[in-house]
């Protein structure tokens, strides 16, 4: 809860999509608050696309509810379009239309009139810094430059919830970086934001949170920190995730050191490369300052003792099992 | 929460200082070297556009965004500027030769008019329809009906708006050839009633096809039946164009022999194809209209529109010299359109959801009358098997009152029970469907018409096939599964003797139709009258305070509709 508010800007009530015996989203449960950025993964075929577009009023659910500010997609769906943007992953172009026309029209089209539909074209415009290009013609506009558009079109109408489905999808670095700060500046604003992306250290960047999705079902939900410990894990036991790795690199004695690990601690694997040795440990400090007291203690010259952190990529890609489509 | 408190307010002031300075930056390089006039003339020029800008842009704020848009597309289109002067230029054409050729001919005037009507065809009966249901199935090959439809507009008003961007075409390309078509009547032999009545008939044929073209884009979801669509579309539009020309002949050379009853039958034409327009529009506009909405009453209100004009015609069409066998036609005719309605609306979803069950009436007429018009298969039962019955019964009045009391009811009679065996025999296997793949598209039920209705004939030609003495497909008792062969046989239609007696088999076959009909119809309506069981929702208390906010931020703003507004 980013702003304290306890009434969530984003809900999702055991909702499930089903075409023909094709599971999409199955029973997927979470809440986003006010204020909040919320990361979405998964691998292709994960059933974002689909809760999104469900959440945004484009496609109804088969079983279960979504909400928005407490409103629900199904039965109000005219009322949650007033304060939802929608920034889909396909970007749909008119011909014989400038940049200016085009967000003009959506700007009519959510029923802003006059100088507050002219005051709010400026701002977004600005915002997006594509007033230098406000009379193009938007079919000559490169990827990036469309995907500003198309972020300018979701602003146009100043909601309060905005959906983005992999927005940098198909960006250069220097787009995506763009991207990313005006991400950062709408979080900013106060505006809850939910991002679908596949880069993943991107969105491990600008979310609070973040939820991992596979097979319509949601795996994992948290922070980053509270996915990589495992602490949201279903079991309820350790599990590998709530663990890490850490490399020792000894002056000499390697085979003296694998054996005090094996026999002492029964750690396995342990990865030897030359005078370093990877094994995967607990991310309780304590026990790491233990380990490297007990190797220091048994006569085992140690030049270094380093923690992995372990990032949000290796996190999905346990979480998921490797099962990625 | 308004644009000022996100903070995008003080990047657009920051902005707006820069377009300040760049207009100070122009304005001072395009006067760096230019008179004191050149500065003045200039300072005019943007004072006027000052004022002028303002104003359009304040005008256009009273029309449908679409059509502000496609009116932009438009004129910036190469498509519609070489359209345009194609048809300036082939009417320069046609009046030249019709000039060169003619001029010594008492038919100076219907042969230009003729050839006018032809040329404003080619694009009000072609290129204006066809650029409409591009412009809806394009939304939905591109993806931005997904964008619009998430806006607050609602599918109607883009629908509307599409039409109205297509009325706007029509009527550019009208303004060029209706100066041409006027002048005909300073020729020899053109009446000015000829010439309003083709202008219009040109306006509404237009009109109708771009309602058709709508019907069709909204349902060319994918690019594969976007393409099909487009090709049968193409042939109706080519077909269109062709009666079109045949229309333009009869306006141009025929005026003066058309009898005066050729105009009711012409009115009535009129009226079927306006009717079917304004339903093929809110059927465009359910297409794209969200699941959970309630897509069902204004469809059924354009059905009862289009009843009216049918009962209107028929009414009409008594007091001409009519045969009974004609008014028993017509009455078929107005049948099998509830039949066909019917198999429709009996296919859709049985659910309602919370969003409907809030509109239902509440008010004493709303749901007297009401009732029938809010979705649901037997609602849809109901409705279109009382519409069928009431316009059988006006039919038999008319017939009554212009046979001077001589009808025979039989073909009537067997016709109410072969409409209501058929209705409620479509609805049961439907539901039926419906229970298994709740799904199923709302075509199959065209499909469930279709089997109920020619089933027992094919079975019946089966086995008589079979039976040797009945080798040659002879009209028998088994024929009474089929409707038309049954009033085929039945001396009412034939002879329309009242004294003419039956045979025993005659009895039994119309008495087992009878049977029939009243058995299924009876249980279709007991299931029909369950659904009227399901109780009325209350919106809920933060749906309301929303939308007493919303009402406080946009007074003018869209409000949620409920039945009861319509009998308001």
């Amino acid at each position: 809860m980013v702003n304290g508010s306890t009434t969530p800007s984003i809900e999702f009530q055991n909702m499930s999509r089903l075409f023909g015996e094709t599971r999409a989203v199955d029973e997927l449960s979470f809440k986003v608050y006010p204020g909040e950025v919320f990361g979405f993964i998964g691998p292709n075929g994960a059933g974002k696309t689909t809760s999104m577009r469900i959440l945004a009023t484009l496609d109804q659910p088969s079983r279960g509810d979504a909400f928005v500010d407490g409103l629900s997609v199904i039965d109000d769906p005219d009322r949650v379009r007033r304060r939802l943007g929608f920034m889909p992953d396909q970007f749909g172009t008119y011909s014989n239309v400038t940049c200016e026309e085009y967000l003009d029209f959506f700007a009519r089209s959510y029923g802003l009139k006059g100088a507050d539909r002219r005051r709010c074209l400026r701002e977004v415009m600005a915002f997006t810094q594509l007033d230098q290009i406000a009379q193009k013609p938007m079919n000559g506009l490169s990827k990036g430059m469309k995907q500003r558009l198309c972020l300018s079109r979701t602003l146009i109408h100043n909601p309060s919830v905005m959906i983005l489905d992999e927005p940098a999808a198909g960006l250069d670095p220097r787009a995506r970086i763009e991207l990313r700060d005006m991400i950062v500046a709408l979080a900013e604003m106060g505006k809850t934001l939910l991002i679908s992306s596949h880069i993943l250290s991107e969105l491990a960047e600008v979310c609070h949170r973040v939820g991992i999705i596979e097979h319509g079902q949601l795996l994992a939900v948290g922070t980053v920190e509270e996915i990589l410990q495992g602490e949201k894990g279903k079991s309820g036991q350790p599990s590998d995730s709530q663990r890490s790795t850490v490399e020792i690199t000894v002056v000499q004695d390697v085979q003296q050191c694998v054996q005090l690990l094996a026999t002492r601690h029964n750690i396995e694997p342990i990865q030897v490369t030359g005078n370093s040795v990877t094994i995967p440990i607990s991310e309780d400090v304590n026990e790491q300052a233990d380990l490297l007291a007990e190797l220091v203690n048994a006569g085992i010259r140690v030049s270094s003792f380093q923690a992995k952190q372990r990032s949000l990529e290796e996190a999905f890609l346990h979480v998921t099992q490797g099962r990625v489509q | 929460m308004t644009n000022q408190e996100t903070g995008l307010a003080s990047s657009a002031e920051k902005i707006e200082t820069e377009v300040d300075e760049i207009t100070i930056f122009s304005a001072g390089s395009l006067g760096g070297n230019a008179s004191a006039d050149g500065d003045v003339d200039l300072r005019i020029a943007v004072e006027k556009e000052g004022r002028l800008d303002p104003f359009v842009d304040k005008s256009s704020d009273r029309f449908s965004s679409i059509l502000v848009k496609e009116t932009r597309q438009a004129t910036k289109s190469r498509h519609f500027v070489w359209t345009f002067f194609a048809t300036i230029i082939i009417t320069l054409v046609v009046t030249f030769v019709v000039l060169a050729e003619g001029s010594r001919s008492n038919q100076l005037g219907p042969t230009l008019l003729m050839g006018y009507l032809v040329v404003l065809g080619l694009p009000l009966m072609i290129i204006v329809p066809m650029s409409t249901f591009q412009s809806l199935s394009a939304e939905h090959g591109d993806g931005t009906l997904q964008l619009i439809s998430i806006t607050t507009m609602k599918p109607s008003e883009i629908i509307i708006g599409k039409l109205c961007s297509s009325i706007l075409q029509i009527l550019i390309y009208m303004s060029v050839l209706a100066p041409c078509v006027t002048f005909t009547f300073l020729l020899r032999g053109v009446d000015v009633y000829q010439i309003i009545l083709s202008l219009l008939c040109a306006f509404g044929c237009s009109v109708s096809l771009c309602c058709l073209g709508l019907a069709m884009g909204s349902i060319s979801t994918t690019r594969m039946v976007s393409a099909g669509m487009q090709l049968v579309f193409v042939l109706i539009l080519l077909g269109s164009a062709w009666l079109w020309c045949y229309m333009a002949y009869g306006f141009a050379q025929e005026f003066g022999n058309i009898p005066s009853e050729a105009y009711f039958w012409f009115a009535g034409l009129a009226s079927g194809i306006l009717s079917t327009a304004l339903l093929l529009l809110v059927a465009a506009t359910a297409q794209i209209t969200f699941d959970s909405d309630n897509r069902a009453t204004y469809l059924r209100i354009a059905m009862l529109v289009q009843q009216t004009f049918f009962i209107a015609f028929m009414v009409g069409i008594a007091g001409l010299r009519i045969t009974l066998l004609e008014m028993l036609i017509l009455m078929l005719v107005f049948l099998h359109y509830w039949l066909l309605m019917g198999s429709l609306m009996t296919m859709t979803s049985p659910r309602l959801s919370n969003r409907v069950r809030r509109s239902m009436p509440r008010t004493i007429l709303g749901r007297s009358f009401g009732g029938l018009l809010m979705p649901g298969p037997g609602r849809g039962f109901l409705f279109a098997w009382t519409n069928g019955l009431f316009g059988m019964a006006v039919a038999t009045v008319l017939m009554f009152m212009t046979s001077g009391g001589k009808l025979n009811f039989e073909a009537v009679v067997l016709s109410g029970f072969y409409f209501s065996l058929f209705l409620s025999s479509c609805y049961v296997f439907n539901s039926f469907v419906k229970k298994y793949s709740p799904h199923a598209p709302i075509w199959i039920g065209f499909l469930g018409l279709g089997l109920v209705m020619f089933l027992p004939t094919v079975l019946v030609a089966v086995v008589e096939a079979f039976d040797y003495r009945r080798r040659y497909f002879e009209v028998g008792f088994l024929a009474y599964a089929n409707w038309y062969s049954a009033l085929g046989q039945s001396p009412p239609v034939t002879a329309w003797d009242v004294k003419s007696t039956k045979n025993f088999m005659e009895w039994v076959g119309y008495s087992a139709v009878a049977i029939t009909a009243i058995i299924t119809t009876a249980y279709a309506l007991l299931s029909a009258c369950r659904e009227f069981s399901v109780t009325t929702l209350a919106t809920p208390a933060h749906v309301v305070e929303e939308d007493r906010d919303h009402a406080r931020r946009d007074p003018l703003g869209k409000k949620e509709e409920t039945i009861d507004d319509i009998f308001k």
